[in-house]
């Protein structure tokens, strides 16, 4: 049995959380703060109404909400650098030779909030709910991945895939992994977790409280109590940080985390994250000549877009994989050359469509797309969607090209699920034989080299075939007040993904 | 008086039907698979289509019509797709902070609006008229959520005297209640209020030009008494009629307020929901929202009705 760190699909259960929020990461400037000191209440703002604290709900495990769901429904596997996964509340999950038999080994002793014990029992029975489409689990498509179960003893369990699947520990790094009671509930009806936190209050679309879980298996969360306030709005967040009314807000918004960074009273902790690009659905007549598609990505200077539309915070990327440290290719994908462009576009009558989510700072990316690609002769319409309405216009394929946004680049499955021909979000209907050679390869590999080397052909063939314009990756992450401390370094990371019970006040 | 009334709530319940009906088709009208969007582009389609036939929608119009108009009738609005919850209690757990934002902008609205309209009408092109005239168009003209953002810099964090956004319910405390409520009660009043001055304004103009305006004038009436019991009331009913209208289609006009202000009420149950393609609480919000409106109309014809008793009056 070889045991080995995974990279996997960190990937949010529905298909609206996973495009419109994103964090994957490479280096940033900011470290961690200083160790917390023990007690005290933080208040927090959410960037989402959360109508229900059960897993089974894909908002749980979107990025911006992991710090709470995290804190409730420790999970199994977390991230960490570079799309590495990690054990979690689990002691060890290793896989056999052919990556398609792991076994997860539970720590002794680990309890849900009431005291019950958390056993091998629990996670079977927690991921058979996930599976049944009845509880309506946006990771039910994930546990079908896992066709057996068997429960060795109180703390080992054995799973069997449908197939080989080396990046299959991340799927327990969100919902999937985050196992709760199927057999008792709180006083709100929600499953009980085993977390370092415990719900005190919900209230529906206005506030979550959390309190110290006593029965907690590990270290006891270092604050008392943490409440948590649904604030879609993102500048009332800011104000509200601003005026003190909370200690700590999640935001992807650019210009806020410049302004805080002038703020001495404010601390910043951000990953490059939200990784744009342009979805060319290859069925229109428009982008069926590579040459055309080629010229396109010529037309396009990243870098301008990164300053622009990033005010120069996030990266340029050029493959699925460009945030992933060690797995993250060289590749040959077109360089900015409007010269070049203008020569096979110009004259060419080339026009289409852009389906943007109806952002500002979408709109704002395509505008600027809109402009390059008018300078070589292409006319390009911005047809604004509705978030709600966004996710569900890209899997119908009524769209000629999309600006997509999103976060399943951050570990090495997310290339396979948008670019195999059968992958869940391949929204270009994208079929090469050796990109899906590549990655069907790369998903037995267990040798690093090995698999960057597979992935590194499945990304050189798609900078061939550009099926996906790349731009850039953006920062994510949290602002608050200077005196929270606890908050990890996210350098390298790409999902932020932190644990409260570490969280709280610097010492006086 | 009842004869009189009968077409009236026939066409109400007519009304609410037609809605019914609309809203228990909006799994087709909308784009998008609920079951896609619930279970996740990465689940089975054998996993997809049974969460269909356990939602129903793989049922027909009609028979899906006369399951939800059934449940509906007997008080069960159906469960949330997301929340589990029963729709009718996620509904009606939001209206309070709704109803009390509504509320009150319309108090705060209408204490500005009618004393400014009145006095502008009786100096029209005087300094009062003039200032007031310049300050509604302004407000008129510039967004609700941009008054907002500005109140919150201000009062929030630059004179750190107000909370920037929040709610806590009433009867918990009263007080804080009160002081979150401020400033998005006065950034929704105060659009509402800017409309209302104009139309009474217009009203009020041409009640002082009528011969009983004259003749109360010359009887010694004082301007107060003249404008606050000769002008007012026949000057009113346009203003009702829109006060009306505005307090039963406030779910629309909140929730960009009830966004900014963090304040969880319908219209963020609303957005909410649309957002998550939670179909039985989309079809219970525009159910309440259509039973508020048609309550809201019959409200506000009898109070017409009551102010100028003519606008009732059946034609021969």
């Amino acid at each position: 049995m070889s045991r080995f760190r995974t990279r996997g699909p960190l990937v949010a259960g529905v298909l609206i959380g996973a495009l419109s929020l994103a964090a994957c990461s490479t280096a940033t400037a900011e470290a961690p703060t200083e160790a917390a000191t023990e007690g005290g209440a933080l208040t927090i703002a959410l960037d989402r109404e959360l109508p229900t604290l059960d897993v089974t709900n894909g908002v749980i495990a979107q990025q911006p909400i992991l710090i709470l769901s995290n804190a409730l429904y420790e999970p199994l596997m977390t991230p960490g650098v570079g799309g590495v996964v990690e054990p979690g509340l689990a002691e060890s999950l290793e896989s056999d030779e052919t990556g398609a038999k792991w076994t997860l080994t539970l720590p002794e002793g680990v309890t849900f909030s009431d005291g019950s014990a958390l056993t091998g029992d629990d996670v079977k029975a927690h991921i058979e709910r996930l599976a049944d489409p009845a509880n309506k689990a946006s990771a039910a498509g994930q546990a079908a991945q896992i066709t057996g179960i068997t429960v060795v003893d109180e703390t080992t369990i054995e799973f069997d895939l449908a197939a080989p699947n080396v990046d299959f520990a991340s799927l327990f790094a969100r919902n999937l992994g985050m196992i709760t009671s199927t057999d008792a509930v709180d006083e709100f009806g929600f499953p009980l977790g085993a977390g370092p936190y415990k719900v005190s209050e919900f209230v529906a679309g206005d506030s979550v409280t959390v309190v110290r879980n006593d029965n907690y298996y590990g270290e006891a969360g270092l604050l008392d109590s943490a409440t948590f306030l649904m604030m879609p709005d993102a500048d009332s967040r800011y104000q509200s940080l601003q005026s003190g009314d909370v200690d700590l807000i999640w935001t992807e918004v650019t210009s806020q985390f410049q302004q805080a960074r002038t703020d001495s009273a404010l601390a910043v902790n951000t990953a490059p994250a939200a990784v744009s690009a342009l979805v060319l659905n290859l069925d229109m007549p428009v982008f069926a000549d590579v040459e055309v598609r080629t010229a396109l990505a010529q037309a396009i200077d990243r870098d301008a877009i990164n300053a622009v539309v990033n005010l120069g915070e996030g990266v340029t990327v050029d493959s699925p994989y460009a945030l992933l440290g060690d797995l993250a290719p060289e590749v040959d994908y077109p360089e900015f050359d409007v010269d070049a462009a203008a020569e096979v576009l110009e004259g060419r009558g080339v026009s289409f469509s852009l389906t943007v989510e109806n952002r500002p700072d979408t709109i704002q990316r395509a505008t600027a797309v809109q402009d390059m690609l008018g300078e070589v002769g292409v006319t390009v319409e911005i047809v604004p969607v509705e978030s709600a309405s966004f996710g569900a216009t890209l899997a119908s394929g009524e769209f000629e090209a999309a600006d997509l946004i999103t976060s399943i680049f951050s570990d090495a499955a997310g290339g396979s699920l948008i670019s195999a021909s059968t992958g869940a979000y391949n929204f270009m209907n994208y079929a090469n034989e050796t990109v899906d050679a590549a990655l069907s390869a790369a998903a037995v590999a267990t040798e690093t080299d090995v698999r960057a080397e597979e992935l590194a052909t499945a990304s050189q063939q798609l900078a061939e075939d550009l099926p996906l314009l790349w731009l850039t990756a953006s920062n994510a992450g949290f602002i608050s007040s200077a005196d929270v401390a606890g908050i990890p370094a996210l350098t390298g990371r790409t999902l932020i993904s932190v644990q409260l019970g570490d969280m709280g006040w610097a010492a006086e | 008086m009842i004869r009189a009334g009968l077409p009236r709530a026939a066409r109400s319940i007519l009304v609410i039907l037609a809605v019914a009906a609309l809203t228990s088709q909006l799994a087709f009208m909308l784009p998008g698979d609920p079951a896609l969007i619930l279970l996740g582009q990465e689940s089975t389609e054998a996993q997809r289509a049974a969460l269909r036939h356990e939602l129903g929608l793989d049922q027909d119009v009609f028979t899906r019509l006369m399951t939800w108009l059934g449940g509906v009738l007997t008080g069960n609005w159906g469960e949330s797709f997301t929340s589990g919850r029963p729709v009718l209690t996620e509904i009606l757990d939001r209206v309070p902070a709704t109803a009390q934002l509504v509320i009150l902008s319309q108090v705060v609205a209408l204490a500005i609006a009618v004393p400014l309209a009145l006095y502008s009408a009786r100096r029209v092109g005087g300094v009062l008229d003039r200032i007031v005239s310049a300050s509604s168009f302004a407000l008129l003209a510039i967004p609700s959520f941009v008054i907002g953002v500005l109140f919150v810099y201000i009062f929030a964090v630059l004179l750190g005297v107000l909370p920037a956004s929040g709610f806590t319910p009433f009867m918990e405390d009263p007080l804080d209640n009160l002081r979150r409520m401020v400033l998005p009660v006065l950034t929704l009043g105060l659009a509402e209020a800017a409309v209302y001055l104009r139309t009474l304004r217009g009203a009020a103009i041409e009640s002082l030009r009528s011969p009983y305006a004259y003749a109360s004038s010359v009887r010694g009436a004082s301007p107060a008494r003249l404008l606050w019991t000769r002008i007012l009331r026949p000057s009113s009913p346009t203003l009702t009629a829109l006060v009306g209208i505005n307090l039963a289609v406030a779910l629309g006009g909140t929730i960009l307020v009830e966004s900014l202000f963090s304040i969880p009420g319908v219209g963020r149950l609303t957005v909410a929901a649309l957002g998550a393609r939670d179909l039985p609480t989309i079809q219970g919000v525009v159910l309440f929202a259509a039973l508020i409106v048609v309550i809201g109309g019959i409200l506000t014809d009898i109070a017409v009705s009551k102010i100028d008793p003519r606008s009732s009056r059946v034609r021969a």
